[in-house]
């Protein structure tokens, strides 16, 4: 008796297995199909989110690499953006990219940062202009209260940050009322791009 | 036990109407409260889980000799996952702007207790063809449901309409919080209710 129960959980076990590397491997084909794709999409938004802040229209090509990608207008090459290794003193930052127009000369930086809302992860993208003010902000993504956190991705509040520094951010743009546990983390990440972007800058001499 | 006379159209009606998943079997409840704040979200969450549906039980119904009795549960639970973080991948690749606007909602399939329900239910007793064919009537329910609840919560709630905003309409904030969403769903089942009930009479009446 007790002997076939020892073999019962030894078959039950074996099954479970076999079932476990079925889902898996359902799992490990499905992600080498979609991986590149994937990470094509995130630099994609990226680039989308940065022509909105840069351009007035839209209707750009864009070019996406490796770690960097490029906008361009009519075969011509508008904007550069090289992703940089920098360690960054938080973990909500997920990028950091330095953008030069045609001739090589730095127009500006991009910060491409996650702070968590009220829900889940908020992901934006900071523009920042050579003197640390911000050039613009782009919400990505976000999964906020529709109508209430969702008010954090209107034109109306982003547009508050334009040409503030860091301490201007931080002081001087109020918090959504009734969504403070969105707007704040996002007041705070803009603080932070700014922040890490003067760190750099400091750190590697006023880019050529 | 497999029914002898499988009607595919009785069995389309019995899962949109009287055996609806969420409004009369009461299943996902969770999901539905917190996907149904907009139509979009109502319909592309009850899309993705017709997905999974579909599919797990499929491969449910494949393996259902082989699943040993005592660990079914934990066996469907794996299935159901995997097939949640496929979908997801999938999503994300081909059809971003889906992934933009359910985000987190799509993870939370797994816990969508109508995909276990039928599983228990259906695919572990009947073979791969009629599985699917269940799982992608429920999941049409489902989805009714979803898009239904979807465009009430948004239109009293948010005031539009697929985003459009109705002019002149001030919104009820309540109905895009939670307690609203349970107001609402219970309304919803008490109406679905109350007309079957008729329907009921009536073809009672009849003989």
């Amino acid at each position: 008796m007790k002997q076939n129960s020892t073999k019962e959980i030894l078959v039950i076990a074996l099954k479970l297995l076999v079932i476990c590397s079925i889902v898996a491997t359902i799992i490990a084909a499905v992600n080498f199909i979609t991986a590149d794709k994937i990470a094509y999409n995130e630099k994609l938004n990226t680039a989308v989110a940065l022509t909105g802040i840069y351009f007035e229209d839209y209707g750009k090509e864009f070019e996406v690499d490796e770690d960097r990608f490029v906008i361009s207008e009519d075969g011509n090459i508008r904007i550069s953006c090289n992703q940089v290794e920098f360690d960054f003193s938080s973990k909500n930052i997920k990028a950091l990219y330095v953008l030069s127009d045609v001739h090589n000369n730095t127009l500006g930086y991009c910060v491409s940062i996650q702070p968590m809302g009220f829900k889940d992860y908020i992901k934006m993208l900071v523009a920042v202009n050579p003197d640390c003010t911000v050039k613009g902000v782009e919400i990505v993504s976000m999964s906020e209260t529709s109508g209430i956190g969702t008010k954090a991705q209107d034109p109306a509040f982003l547009n508050k940050f334009t040409n503030l520094n860091s301490t201007e951010v931080s002081s001087e743009v109020d918090i959504i009322s009734g969504a403070t546990k969105t707007s704040k983390p996002v007041i705070d990440a803009v603080a932070a791009s700014l922040n890490e972007v003067s760190l750099y800058i400091s750190e590697n001499g006023g880019e050529n | 036990m497999n029914e002898n006379k499988f009607s595919v159209k009785k069995h389309f009606f019995s899962s949109l109407f009287d055996q609806n998943p969420i409004l009369v079997q009461l299943l996902g409840a969770c999901p539905t409260l917190a996907t149904s704040t907009s139509l979009v979200n109502g319909l592309g969450m009850g899309l993705s889980a017709t997905a999974v549906l579909v599919l797990s039980n499929l491969l449910i119904s494949l393996l259902r000799k082989f699943i040993p009795k005592q660990v079914r549960i934990a066996a469907y639970i794996v299935i159901i996952s995997g097939f949640v973080t496929a979908v997801e991948l999938l999503i994300k690749a081909f059809i971003p702007a889906l992934d933009k606007s359910l985000g987190l909602f799509i993870p939370l399939i797994v816990v969508n207790c109508i995909i276990l329900a039928r599983a228990e239910a259906f695919a572990s007793k009947n073979g791969p063809v009629l599985s699917m064919i269940d799982g992608l009537f429920m999941g049409i329910g489902f989805t009714l449901a979803l898009g239904v609840l979807g465009f009430i919560r948004e239109l009293l709630g948010s005031g539009t309409v697929l985003g459009f905003a109705i002019p002149g309409f001030k919104p009820i904030l309540f109905f895009v919080l939670p307690a609203g969403a349970f107001l609402t769903l219970g309304c919803l089942i008490a109406a679905v209710n109350k007309i079957l009930e008729i329907a009921k009479n009536k073809k009672g009446g009849k003989k």
